[in-house]
């Protein structure tokens, strides 16, 4: 999805307001913010990825770092906003209690749905139904590509939370149903 | 180990193996997994599939946020550095810091002059050998409790306001010492006269411009204001910070009940010979010119507190 020496390059250009440069950014991230966020925030991933590059849109020229540490920068900021997304549907009591519910039980239909979608849409909703700080690592690790240290100063947990959370995750994932299913072992 | 594989392989009907630290390193890192984990890999990468159209659907919007934001930025930061330049600088706060603690030992001098009259003679001493600048009184030697450094007096504002909120002196001295403020307010260091003392000044002498006329006959010669008026026994009354005053005419140490107190031996003394009388009056050192005349202890009591008592 990217390589850190041409983020690296691009970073520096965003830096000091070249569209293009930022361009490269949002092209190489936004996938993997957008499902991340989707894990994180459902249905208001797009709003919150938009409120994310926009917040990162402002900072940028404060930030000094290489094509990696921007990758765990733009993750902190979008889980910033997915966090402020969620305090803003909770502060609405009447809506949230159908909102969260409707949020609750479509990761669970997008699990059953998973059979019509595109095989990423499909992953992406069988994370989403892991416990949230796995699906979390998982997708931090797995998608957005940041290592054991950067994940867990996203997450604030110490790498040992994230290591576990992964394992966790992933051992989940794999005894789920559709996934035993959609692998076909040598000797099944 | 062939019975822990039969266990295994029994096993796999069932569930698919344990991941280890190692499974895990080679998924996430997208690394071939072992037949084991095939269906997971398989989860794993089309979640970090190639992006879909839809996905990179938005790029232009956003750029043009970025713009935007960037052009504003500057703008939006500016503020943001000025006000980091607003924020008190260390040397800034070291001097808020030293101003403070200026504030805090003049009030806290004045106070202890206050407090001091009461104290015993040789504490009295000491903290006026210690404290004199600030307006420690020197020990007092009378019997009686010296009533007169009260802290109102000591706070008392500006020698002006004092000689404007005096009790009516005679026409005479009121006009002298109308006069002597608006001299000294013409010094540097002094302060300015209250505006209500100008007013004043100005009707008696018939007018603004002709204060200056009206006060070059009432020169401050050092003639001594007679003492004998109520107010001018005030003079006793100390004042912190009229320390200056007693010193030079030994004579009106006697006077004022509240006398004693005020014969600090300001350092203001030698300087403004003559004034020394006026400073007997108790108010009016503040006008003198007298160096030390600065600061929160500087003003003298209001003759007339003295009388009062």
């Amino acid at each position: 999805m990217w390589d850190d020496n041409d983020l690296t390059a691009a970073v520096k250009a965003a830096a000091a307001g070249d569209p293009e440069g930022f361009a490269v950014l949002w092209r190489s991230l936004q996938p993997a913010v957008l499902r991340y966020l989707r894990v994180v925030v459902g249905a208001a991933a797009e709003d919150v990825a938009s409120e994310t590059w926009l917040q990162a849109s402002r900072d940028l020229h404060r930030f000094s770092g290489d094509g990696a540490a921007f990758r765990g920068w733009l993750f902190r900021i979008a889980r910033h906003r997915a966090i402020d997304e969620r305090r803003r549907l909770a502060r609405r009591p009447e809506q949230p209690a159908e909102t969260l519910e409707g949020d609750l039980s479509p990761a669970r239909d997008a699990a059953a749905e998973a059979l019509e979608r595109s095989g990423t849409d499909r992953a992406i909703a069988l994370i989403a139904t892991l416990p949230p700080d796995q699906a979390e690592a998982v997708m931090l690790r797995v998608v957005a590509g940041l290592d054991v240290a950067t994940t867990a100063r996203v997450l604030g947990k110490r790498p040992g939370a994230v290591r576990v959370a992964t394992m966790r995750g992933l051992r989940r994932l794999a005894a789920h149903p559709q996934v035993r299913d959609l692998g076909t072992g040598p000797d099944e | 180990m062939g019975w822990w594989r039969a266990l295994r392989g029994a096993m796999r009907t069932r569930r698919t193996p344990r991941l280890g630290p190692d499974d895990v390193d080679r998924l996430v890192a997208g690394d071939p997994a072992g037949p084991d984990h095939r269906a997971l890999a398989a989860l794993l990468d089309a979640a970090r599939s190639s992006p879909t159209p839809e996905e990179l659907a938005g790029e232009r919007a956003a750029v043009a946020r970025f713009v935007a934001a960037y052009r504003d930025g500057p703008t939006t930061s500016l503020p943001k550095g000025r006000n980091r330049v607003r924020r008190p600088s260390p040397a800034r706060v070291a001097m808020m810091k030293v101003a403070a603690s200026v504030a805090v030992l003049a009030v806290g001098g004045t106070a202890v002059a206050a407090e001091a009259g009461r104290l015993p003679a040789a504490a009295q001493r000491q903290a006026h050998d210690l404290f004199g600048r600030l307006g420690v009184p020197a020990p007092d030697t009378s019997d009686r409790p010296a009533a007169s450094p009260a802290p109102s007096a000591a706070g008392a504002p500006a020698p002006a306001a004092t000689a404007s909120g005096a009790a009516p002196d005679s026409g005479e001295i009121r006009a002298r010492r109308l006069c002597q403020a608006w001299r000294a307010q013409r010094q540097p260091h002094n302060r300015a006269m209250t505006a209500e003392a100008r007013r004043e000044l100005a009707a008696l002498a018939g007018g603004t411009g002709r204060i200056a006329a009206f006060c070059a006959s009432r020169a401050d010669t050092g003639t001594p204001l007679p003492s004998d008026s109520p107010s001018s026994r005030g003079k006793g009354s100390p004042a912190p910070g009229s320390t200056g005053n007693g010193n030079g005419p030994g004579q009106n140490n006697g006077n004022g009940p509240g006398t004693n107190n005020g014969n600090g031996n300001g350092p203001a003394n030698g300087d403004e010979p003559g004034t020394g009388n006026d400073h007997g009056n108790g108010n009016k050192q503040g006008n003198g010119d007298a160096p030390d005349n600065e600061g929160g202890a500087g003003p003298g009591p209001t003759p007339t507190h003295t009388p009062r008592r």
